[in-house]
């Protein structure tokens, strides 16, 4: 597929054309079976923005 | 929405509402049946159960747990992927179709060896418009049933959510608490508080 300028507008149709890159948002073993399927996968780092509540953790660990 | 014990981050409280639970409970009553909408939750209290160092039964077993030789039919601790590619085939996933989560909710229900059911419910656009709703007959006519038979089936839930889903998670939570049910606010301390239930009815086995 041709490089894209930023902010251009690419009719729907043509995305179906060529073949794909993908972009994978975080856990990056959902983007292996593309790469073995031979797919060029970009990663995003990125994790839920959350954190967790370091109280109810303490507890489970408690559990545990 | 009031308080729920569980959100309090106190173990020893945790601990006591497990063993209230199992005073009320038949001596036949020793297993926890999880049944989850969806594979990551299973993943998640099965790695929970792994940590405890308590192994189960599942139709996607991580590493170190064994394999339900049939997804129908629950041995021992079982936590099950509702989600699973058995259970779509032909039909909804049980996100937005609880049909087939109710019925074997029903099942474990008859099954007296069974003291703790395991239930996830995830809220959101891509979820049934009353998760909980669908499964609340269910869980009323499981516990009917162990009330019956002279025990007490504990249900430990957790639902994923915020008040701004369309299901609205006080709404939700509200209608398991009604019904008995204790709600954590996550579901990995949902699967602690089994783990110490299971921990609990060993050493009650072992006591007699």
């Amino acid at each position: 597929m041709a490089a894209r300028q930023p902010g251009e507008v690419v009719p729907l149709a043509e995305l179906l054309q060529g073949k794909p890159v993908f972009v994978n948002v975080g856990v990056r073993e959902f983007g292996d079976s593309l790469r073995q399927a031979g797919y060029e996968v970009v990663e995003v780092d990125w994790s839920p923005p959350a954190g967790g509540d370091a109280q109810l953790a303490a507890l489970l660990d408690d559990l545990l | 929405m009031e308080e729920p014990l569980f959100l309090r981050a106190d173990p020893a409280a945790v601990r006591e509402a497990a063993r209230a639970q199992l005073d009320r409970m038949r001596p036949e009553q020793r297993h926890v049946r999880g049944l989850f909408a969806g594979g990551t939750l299973c993943y998640q209290a099965q790695a929970i159960f792994a940590h405890a160092r308590l192994t189960v039964h599942s139709n996607g077993p991580l590493h170190g747990m064994r394999e339900l030789p049939d997804a129908n039919q629950s041995r021992d601790d079982s936590l099950v992927d509702m989600g699973a590619e058995e259970f779509v085939q032909g039909r909804p996933h049980p996100m937005i179709d609880a049909t087939l989560r109710r019925r074997r909710l029903e099942q474990e229900g008859q099954d007296p060896t069974v003291a703790v059911l395991l239930l996830d419910f995830v809220l959101g656009a891509i979820s049934a418009g009353d998760p909980v709703g669908d499964l609340l007959g269910a869980i009323r006519g499981a516990q009917e049933s162990n009330r019956r038979r002279g025990g007490h089936l504990c249900v430990a839930a957790s639902v994923c959510g915020t008040d701004g889903d369309r299901q609205g998670l006080e709404r939700q939570a509200r209608a398991l608490m009604d019904a008995g049910a204790l709600v954590f606010p996550s579901a990995a301390l949902a699967a602690g508080f089994c783990c110490e239930v299971r921990r609990q009815l060993a050493a009650r086995k072992e006591a007699r």
